[in-house]
């Protein structure tokens, strides 16, 4: 039987728990070589682990995105224990809340910058090489923080609107090499970081009674988007943002 | 001064689960960035970032002010003995 992503090799960042985890266990489920990178080595131990018992194919590596050296050591493991890479999903990210510009500290800047937008272009720029002889497709993460106002962080929706724009740029620099740039744009998904970013169970069940759909997004929901973005199904799909959020940013 | 820098990281990452995982998973940025003595930074390795994986998701607004104490305390008093046990 075949998988949608049979004999494809993917890097997910961030894949310890929430999106990542569960797009890791999909790709592994439709036949995908995953690497599961992330910090959290617990937490991406055990992803890995999961998806192995299900009899997929997995590694974890410890990665900080944010650091040249680290992430050069991401795709050169990724080769090594699959011998290629074709799909990259840029999913690690930071959310500090700084409600408003003026309190934001150089600390809170630096480090949600340092994961949530350098760590994309590292990622690429180490990625894209080895996937320029077969093609390939990157997935990177963005938020409705990236398109509109939010008053949970500055620096996450500057890094996010920037992964928007970094998506287009490099879809138009690669689309004759093969090499297919899109991006989710996820809104309110139930993940540890959303629940975190609430603050408290009460702010989290007032967000997601405001959601138009009725319920909270699940990551299986979003990794869903990353594996048709992932696959050859979206072969004509390049430099593309599609936002995911139950109609939250259209106001429905 | 420094004792207070390392309250304060305590206290935001207690209260915020992003900066909770830039000291669980990368606090030697957190480190680097910080005005803390070697004490105070071995302090946040050793017993704050574990004492952090044990937290809820989120830590309710009421249970703050007491978690936040018990491991500001714990991090200070660590902080002091490994400056007691210095050569």
């Amino acid at each position: 039987m075949g998988g949608r992503l049979d004999e494809k090799v993917a890097i997910i960042t961030g894949a310890a728990t929430g999106i990542g985890r569960a797009a890791a266990k999909l790709f592994a489920a439709e036949g995908a070589g995953v690497v599961v990178a992330d910090r959290n080595q617990p937490d991406g131990e055990q992803t890995t682990k999961s998806i192995e018992e299900g009899g997929g194919r997995a590694r974890f590596v410890n990665v900080d995105v944010s650091r040249a050296e680290s992430v050069e050591g991401m795709v050169r493991f990724a080769l090594d224990s699959f011998g290629r890479l074709d799909v990259l999903v840029n999913n690690a990210a930071i959310l500090i809340r700084a409600p408003r510009l003026h309190e934001v500290t150089d600390l809170e800047w630096d480090l949600t910058l340092a994961t949530d937008i350098k760590g994309v272009f590292l990622c690429c720029k180490y990625a894209i090489p080895e996937m320029m002889e077969r093609g390939g497709s990157i997935v990177n993460v963005s938020s409705t923080s990236g398109i509109r106002a939010s008053s949970a962080s500055v620096p996450y929706g500057v890094s996010k609107a920037g992964v928007i724009s970094l998506t287009q740029t490099a879809a138009m620099q690669y689309a004759a090499d093969g090499i297919r740039v899109n991006a989710v744009v996820p809104g309110p998904v139930d993940t540890p970081q959303f629940r975190g970013s609430t603050g408290s169970r009460t702010v989290f069940e007032e967000r997601v009674a405001a959601i138009p759909v009725g319920r909270v997004g699940k990551p299986k929901d979003v990794a869903n988007l990353m594996l048709y973005l992932a696959s050859d199904e979206s072969s004509y799909v390049t430099g593309s943002a599609f936002v995911i959020d139950g109609g939250v940013s259209v106001g429905l | 001064m420094a004792e207070r820098v390392l309250r304060e990281i305590v206290e935001k990452a207690v209260a915020d689960y992003g900066f909770r995982l830039a000291v669980m998973w990368g606090v030697d940025d957190v480190v680097a960035a910080s005005d803390l003595t070697a004490d105070e930074a071995q302090a946040l390795r050793d017993v704050v970032a574990p004492e952090l994986r044990l937290l809820a998701d989120p830590v309710e607004p009421g249970d703050r002010p007491r978690i936040q104490k018990r491991i500001a305390d714990l991090a200070v008093s660590h902080a002091g003995k490994m400056r007691g046990s210095s050569p």
